[in-house]
């Protein structure tokens, strides 16, 4: 694997719902440390294709490759969820109810067989990322919106990822809560140099940290211009 | 999902739940089939379906309105009356008829109907009261604004009717079944003979196995019919998954109508919980000649005399609990997240079996499977009444499990794959504790049934050496204070985990979503 290596590439990806075809034939690459925007319409097949990336859906054709590497044959995972690398912030968080803030953080960390003397301090970091540290105790049922949204994306970010999945990450949030975790997905980005696919029904969200923006319609992908009025951010003043 | 773990899981429900009722079909006769053609045997049919729409007619006119007032209004003291009403389904229903029998001269049909219909309620109230509770407050208001109370509460019923039915209809399958009420009732009046009698009957008096098959099947194949629309009606209306923006219902003020709502509720708790201890409590006292010191006879007695079947039912319920439980949470979770959606539909059926099958029915598969050359060694030891046990009543625990299951977000299993963890940690350390309420109900409600067990236990040597086995000798061979304590014992032993979770526990025990 070289740097120039796409850190993801979907090659005749067809997908459908029941007998209705969300996509095929669907081709995409994203390079390294990449922001890549993709905008659709609800139901359009977004969530699907970023669900069929970290394995948790199957195709029924196409492949997609991780690093080089073949992850997903049509129907067959040849590289299964857990063995991925990959960051998945969910909409809402989906937090596991019965763990506190640490305990999330913990589990992630043993999973990817992290040292145990290491954990307080890549808990500590990450809280810090995320500008929840203090919340170590609280357990999901206690946290705002946004917390949780925040927690979900230092769990995401546990095991450094180099290719982070955001569905509708801001989708529940008040305008600036959303434009601060922006933010702080930007600088994380930079800092960490994940490539990230960011997938959102709202054209306007995001368009300012991203480096390139696709619309996912008809089952097909279609580049957009950033700069274009239907991408263009929110005005300073709503801020 | 883990394959290995899943596929021992498989194998050992093929096993134990489904290996008595297939190992029996082999031993059909075509002379045994001729029995189908037999007038007794339709009438016989015609007869228990009565039995059990009678029942479930009862579990309906009781249970709803109880439901309503415990979990929607402001009738004095909900809370402890609806932990009361739970209390006639961790009773052997033998004892309601022990109880009833002496209250009332209702004997054959009817009083059978009566006491069933006593001991079943529970189910009809539990599912429709979850579903009372479930019900939005947002569709209320929308209802209420649009036509005044009456609207509100035309627009809440169709939503916990489904669930309703759906515990009508395992109260008809639990009564279509039952074997000992309808055996009590026949021996202190006229006999009234019903299904689960007639296949004890076959193979006690001739041993065969094939004939008891064929008579069963015709029951079979009605309890598996009225067992499916379950499966489809405890997931509808109210027991739908929970919309995002849900509102708790508003807690309905009675009125003037508070004072009739308490009455028929002690009235239903009276005949169904006080009544039938009360007498118990009253026969272990010694009746009206009784004292304090008969009653501390009757308990010593008890104990003394009954310590080690107690000990032993104690002993094969708490194993039977745990492994079912265990089981319910690999198939339960496999039913609802296996990829191939037929197979999990598959599954869910052939849990239905061991419940749609006469305990009875069970039992003589289990001798004939069990008994066999090269396994009398595991039918003549204690193994045996846990594997009955198991075996019978581990389909509670899947049901109730996937029904859990499919409650919960199967983002929190995706995101903990993608963090790292295995089928087996994603099982056990994420799916399982969110559970812990619906586990904790699965393993009491399979310990009180496994305590109460009686018409596949009393076929099984081996398991007849239980307490509940005991008060069953006692009541038709001379019944006394002794039996009256110990039906006490019983009765308390299988109520005691659920206190103890009620008063230990901050989670609710969850048999519904």
């Amino acid at each position: 694997m070289t740097n120039s290596t796409p850190v993801l590439r979907i090659e005749g990806a067809a997908l459908a719902f029941g007998s209705q075809p969300l996509f095929t034939g669907l081709n995409l690459e994203l390079a390294p440390a990449e922001h890549l925007l993709m905008v659709g319409r609800s139901g359009c097949g977004k969530t699907s294709l970023l669900r069929a990336i970290a394995g948790l859906q199957r195709l029924d054709a196409g492949r997609i490759s991780l690093h080089g590497s073949l992850a997903t044959d049509a129907g067959t995972l040849a590289i299964s969820p857990e063995r991925r690398g990959i960051g998945y912030l969910f909409q809402g968080g989906a937090l596991w109810p019965h763990l506190t803030v640490e305990g999330t953080l913990r589990f992630c960390l043993k999973c990817g067989r992290v040292p145990r003397k290491e954990h307080q301090g890549r808990i500590a970091e990450l809280l810090e990322w995320v500008e929840l540290s203090g919340f170590e105790k609280r357990r999901p049922g206690s946290l705002s919106g946004g917390e949780a949204q925040r927690v979900g994306l230092a769990r995401a970010l546990c095991m450094r990822p180099k290719l982070m999945l955001l569905d509708e990450p801001l989708g529940p949030l008040d305008a600036e809560l959303r434009y601060s975790l922006l933010d702080r997905l930007e600088s994380l980005r930079d800092q960490l140099g994940f490539a990230t696919l960011h997938v959102t029904h709202d054209p306007r969200e995001a368009a300012r940290i991203a480096h390139r923006a696709l619309r996912l319609e008809g089952g097909v992908l279609q580049p957009l211009d950033l700069e274009g009025s239907e991408l263009s951010p929110l005005q300073p003043a709503i801020r | 999902m883990s394959r290995p773990l899943l596929i021992l899981a498989l194998g050992v429900f093929a096993v134990l739940c489904l290996g008595p009722l297939g190992i029996m079909l082999p031993r059909v006769t075509p002379a045994d089939l001729a029995s189908l053609g037999d007038s007794r045997t339709w009438n016989l049919l015609g007869r228990t379906i009565g039995l059990g729409a009678g029942v479930s007619a009862i579990a309906l006119l009781l249970g709803l309105p109880f439901a309503f007032f415990v979990t929607r209004t402001d009738v004095p003291g909900a809370g402890l009356l609806r932990l009361l009403g739970v209390i006639p389904l961790f009773m052997p229903a033998l004892l309601m008829a022990m109880t009833w029998t002496v209250f009332v001269d209702w004997r054959g049909a009817p009083g059978t109907i009566w006491i069933l219909g006593l001991s079943y309620f529970p189910l009809v109230a539990v599912f429709a009261g979850r579903a009372f509770e479930r019900i939005d407050g947002r569709l209320e208001d929308a209802a209420l604004l649009a036509g005044g109370r009456w609207a509100q509460l035309r627009s809440g019923l169709p939503l916990v009717y489904p669930a309703a039915l759906a515990g009508a209809a395992l109260a008809f399958t639990f009564a279509v079944n039952d074997f000992a009420v309808p055996d009590y009732v026949s021996s202190v009046g006229p006999k009234f003979n019903v299904y689960a009698d007639e296949i004890f009957a076959n193979w006690n008096n001739w041993k065969r196995p094939g004939l008891a098959v064929v008579t069963a099947l015709p029951l079979i194949a009605l309890t598996v019919c009225t067992l499916l629309p379950v499966l489809r009606l405890r997931r509808r209306g109210a027991l739908a998954s929970i919309a995002s923006g849900f509102r708790d219902p508003e807690t309905l003020k009675l009125g003037v109508w508070r004072f009739p709502a308490i009455v028929f509720c002690l009235a239903v708790l009276s005949a169904s919980v006080f009544l039938p201890l009360g007498r118990l409590f009253y026969e272990a006292w010694g009746a009206a000649d009784g004292t304090l010191d008969t009653l501390r006879g009757a308990f010593a007695s008890a104990f003394d005399l009954a310590r080690d079947d107690l000990a032993r039912s104690l002993r094969f319920a708490t194993i039977a609990a745990t492994a079912a439980t265990f089981l319910g949470l690999v198939l339960g979770h496999a039913i609802e997240r296996v990829r191939r959606r037929r197979l999990g539909t598959v599954l869910e059926i052939a849990a239905l079996l061991p419940i749609a099958a006469p305990a009875t029915l069970f039992g003589i598969g289990a001798i004939v499977m069990w008994s066999r050359p090269g396994l009398s060694g595991i039918y003549a030891s204690e193994a045996m009444p846990v594997i009955l046990f198991t075996g019978r009543l581990a389909a509670f625990a899947v049901l109730i499990l996937s029904g859990a299951v499919a409650s919960l977000d199967v983002r929190l299993e995706e995101s903990a794959a993608l963090a790292g963890a295995g089928p087996i940690k994603r099982l056990f350390q994420i799916v399982a504790p969110p559970l812990v309420g619906a586990l904790a109900a699965s393993w009491t409600l399979v310990f009180a049934f496994a305590l109460r067990e009686l018409d596949a236990g009393i076929l099984v040597p081996e398991a007849n050496r239980t307490a509940i086995i005991r008060v069953f000798n006692g009541v038709h061979f001379g019944r006394d204070e002794y039996v009256a304590a110990l039906s006490l014992l019983l009765v308390f032993a299988s109520l005691l985990p659920a206190l103890f979770w009620i008063c230990f526990s901050r989670k609710r025990l969850e048999v519904l979503p």
